[in-house]
């Protein structure tokens, strides 16, 4: 059965989303590389003005898999997991070209493509994320993960999270603009 | 000796004069004594400036510092120090905050930034790791800070790089103008930071670094996190920090009615209308975190109706509490008013107590409608607040005297106005009201950068048991809230080099310490926090250690003050407290801060940190203790060594 982390926020709840810590990040580079960096996770916390984060991960759809042209991407069925053979990446590029959600990125370091694997099944940002809105959900019943996603969308929809903020344009400030270059010396 | 681990390992130096940059190694047992962020920049200051410059001029530094365990997964580390001389005290400032700018900055390879000089033309300072370059900012003076975010990121093309940087307020040299990290994420705001970038000609500094942080011990590592979420459950202070973010503090100072309002007469004040669950309920976009923080307290509000309808503004409880000192409790207003600081660029502590020593001079007939440009300055007044934060950062009108900080307009303005101006050693007043609980009271008068209520934990008074303030501070005393004297002056030196930890490690002071038990304070703040620095960088600090490295950062700073001429009598607080009863009633009211009381504190606080009673001077036995010898050399040839 194929598998995924999913983003499973807790609607109802104030507490019940991502909160942009990004500690999944740096365990997820602490976990495969034995150091901290953001950069080389395999999971990313996309922040949006106005206070909302979303954490995006490979959801394993398959789309990678004809991508490379070396063939080092392969579905592993036992763990259900899509994985990239990153020993022999060359850093072409082709797979990142083709993931819809920008789920893989290039290690910055080695230069090789970069894709959840899910920890070989037990992942470590699920077990570390402090708000628990990570979730590892069979991928054969996308239909568990779909109505989250729907229930979490109509929320965003609905409510004060989704609108953006209108920074400046709500502040109009007189006399700002009044400072010369002289004034700076 | 060499350095592994979580330190980058290089010290960058800029200096905006001569446009040139220097890379040093960062000396493993400097590393080790002074452990990061606030003890190196403390440390970086005193070696660096002479006594006597002035704040403004070229000769001042502004010194990055990250915590040690900034950029490791060690929960809530957060926090990078800006350090520089304050030109509200004219003594040591510093201001720490949440910042991906710091996290980048040791990324790019540097545990520590030293910029010096002044740029002929405004500039910003964009490091990506080898790097360094100087770039024009003249397109950026006169915007808002987080116009001048989006500008950088979009003119760099490139949405990781992170920023440090100033607005109006920092460029007009507002003396307590805010330093704020990628916009409005974090705020570097006291002791007037922005205003030393303003005067450098300096708008920002960019980051973008994507090496890796580097971890001794993994497996020690894990385990002390994995203790950190055994106490965190257990301690009944996180609770309420995840519900409600730091609004929550509303009802500790309402429990003690000392909410320090219009302008610090009024103990218990009309604060319903600023409950927690409404702040929750009606504005809270949903919790939020700085790095790695499971405890959530960060928080987003925002306004969807009203004349201020779609902004979002990143606030915290300071902003609520000067609100109440300039007499406004309406959540919105006070929200807006938040939104304005953070795009101007201002640090809302001092800017509220200003305003407020504002409004009761109009009261007073200090200030008249003449030289207000006929605005009623009257408390409650939520529009003349928002025009006056205006004024102030574009120093216009009434606004160029009060950019000056409370300690200067008083003495511009004269006639008694001093008694008004809420300030210890220029810096202004902030959290609670010390009326009836003398303690903290002290703690105010001897924090190294002026009023600070996150330089000291004297809140452990209000938990500790009697047994434990035997055990720690030699009085069973200490425990006593209202009436104990003795040991007190031990638990408030104890409580500064504790607090200090989280400033060295890039720790949050909320996430470490603060607890409403003595047990878990203590295992958070100093035996998990050694766990994870000695897990992180491989040395093997004790817990006795870490105290003492904070104790010593502190001295530094002391030593520093002293050097600028401070002393005892600098270590005091606003007159008001002293004599004029709190107003209003409550569990507080009618309380003064008694001088006796405190005179007595400060002697056992001076006694305990080993420095000259009578003077408030350092001592070289004091200083000899904490290796501190240089200092003491130092100290003796410009006579402030006892």
């Amino acid at each position: 059965m194929r598998k995924a982390i999913a983003y499973s926020p807790r609607p109802e709840s104030l507490e019940g989303y991502c909160t942009g810590c990004r500690l999944c990040e740096r365990m997820c580079s602490l976990e495969h590389f034995d150091v901290f960096n953001s950069a080389r996770s395999r999971i990313r916390v996309v922040s949006f003005e106005g206070g909302l984060e979303i954490p995006v991960t490979c959801n394993h759809c398959g789309l990678c898999l004809d991508s490379c042209p070396l063939n080092l991407i392969k579905l592993d069925d036992k763990l259900g997991v899509i994985k990239i053979d990153e020993e022999k990446c060359n850093g072409c590029r082709s797979c990142i070209e083709v993931c819809p959600i920008g789920a893989i990125t290039l290690d910055p370091n080695s230069n090789k493509a970069l894709k959840c694997d899910l920890c070989g099944g037990k992942p470590i940002c699920v077990e570390y994320c402090p708000a628990k809105v990570l979730a590892l959900h069979g991928r054969s019943d996308p239909e568990e993960v779909r109505s989250r996603r729907r229930e979490f969308a109509a929320v965003l929809a609905s409510e004060k999270v989704l609108r953006r903020p209108s920074h400046s344009g709500a502040v109009a400030i007189k006399g700002l603009n009044k400072i010369t270059k002289e004034a700076c010396k | 000796m060499t350095l592994k681990g979580s330190y980058s390992g290089k010290i960058l130096r800029v200096d905006l004069a001569s446009e040139k940059h220097r890379i040093e190694d960062l000396d493993p047992d400097f590393a080790k004594t002074y452990i990061g962020g606030r003890g190196f920049g403390s440390k970086i200051l005193y070696d660096e400036l002479s006594p006597g410059i002035d704040p403004l001029g070229p000769e001042n530094i502004v010194v990055f510092t990250t915590g040690a365990l900034l950029g490791t997964a060690t929960p809530a580390a957060s926090r990078t120090t800006l350090s520089f001389k304050s030109p509200l005290s004219n003594l040591h400032g510093d201001a720490a905050s949440m910042s991906y700018c710091g996290v980048n900055l040791k990324q790019a390879g540097y545990d520590c930034l030293i910029i010096s000089g002044k740029a002929s033309d405004p500039v910003y300072l964009f490091i990506d790791e080898d790097s360094i370059e100087l770039k024009d900012a003249f397109h950026l003076w006169g915007s808002y800070t987080v116009d001048a975010h989006k500008k950088i990121q979009t003119e760099l093309g490139d949405r990781d790089i992170s920023t440090a940087c100033i607005g109006p307020a920092g460029e007009n040299k507002v003396r307590y103008a805010a330093v704020m990290s990628d916009g409005q994420i974090g705020t570097h705001a006291r002791c007037g930071g922005g205003a030393v970038f303003g005067s450098k000609n300096l708008k920002a500094v960019a980051t973008k670094g994507q090496k890796d942080i580097k971890i001794v011990d993994m497996d020690s590592f894990k385990n002390a996190f994995k203790d950190y979420l055994d106490v965190i459950k257990l301690d009944p202070y996180v609770p309420p920090a995840t519900r409600y973010g730091t609004p929550r503090f509303i009802l500790h100072r309402a429990k003690f009615g000392i909410h320090g309002a219009e302008n610090w007469r009024f103990g218990p004040y009309k604060w319903k209308g600023l409950d927690p669950e409404i702040f929750r309920n009606e504005y809270a976009v949903k919790a939020g975190s700085c790095h790695n923080c499971p405890v959530m307290c960060r928080r987003e509000f925002m306004l969807t109706q009203g004349k201020h309808s779609g902004i979002v503004a990143k606030m915290e409880w300071e902003s609520i509490a000067r609100g109440i000192t300039c007499g406004v409790v309406d959540p919105e207003a006070i929200i807006y008013w938040t939104h304005l600081n953070n795009l101007l660029g201002l640090d809302v502590e001092s800017v509220g107590d200003t305003i407020a020593f504002a409004f009761e001079c109009y009261e007073k007939g200090l200030l008249t409608d003449e030289d207000t440009d006929g605005m009623k300055f009257s408390f409650g007044n939520a529009e003349t607040m928002f025009e006056a934060t205006r004024l102030i950062a574009i120093r216009e009108g009434i606004g160029d005297l009060l950019a000056e900080g409370t300690k200067r307009a008083a003495e511009k303005i004269g006639k008694g106005a001093e008694r008004f101006a809420m300030h210890v050693k220029g810096v202004e007043m902030s959290a609670g009201d010390p009326r009836g609980m003398p303690v903290r009271a002290v703690s105010y008068a001897t924090g190294t950068r002026g009023a600070d209520h996150l330089r000291s934990n004297p809140y452990i008074e209000e938990f500790i048991t009697p047994e434990d303030a035997k055990k720690w501070f030699g009085s069973e005393e200490a425990s006593d809230l209202r009436k104990g004297v003795k040991g007190k002056g031990r638990l408030l030196k104890w409580s500064e080099d504790f607090v200090t930890i989280g400033d060295l490690l890039g720790l949050c002071k909320f996430a470490f310490y603060r607890s409403l038990t003595f047990e878990y304070l203590y295992r958070k703040g100093v035996e998990l926090a050694t766990r994870f620095y000695n897990a992180c960088t491989g040395f093997d600090l004790t817990e006795e250690n870490m105290l003492m490295a904070g104790e010593r950062a502190f001295n530094i700073e002391k030593a520093f003050n002293a050097r600028e001429g401070a002393d005892r009598k600098d270590d005091t607080i606003p007159v008001r407290f002293f004599d004029e009863p709190l107003q209003g009633g409550g569990p507080s009211g009618g309380t003064v801060v008694e001088k006796e009381k405190f005179e007595r504190i400060l002697e056992e606080y001076y006694e305990a940190r080993r420095w000259d009673v009578k003077t408030g001077l350092p001592t070289r036995e004091g200083l000899e203790r904490l290796n501190l010898k240089w200092i003491a050399d130092d100290l003796e040839k410009y006579g402030k060594l006892k």
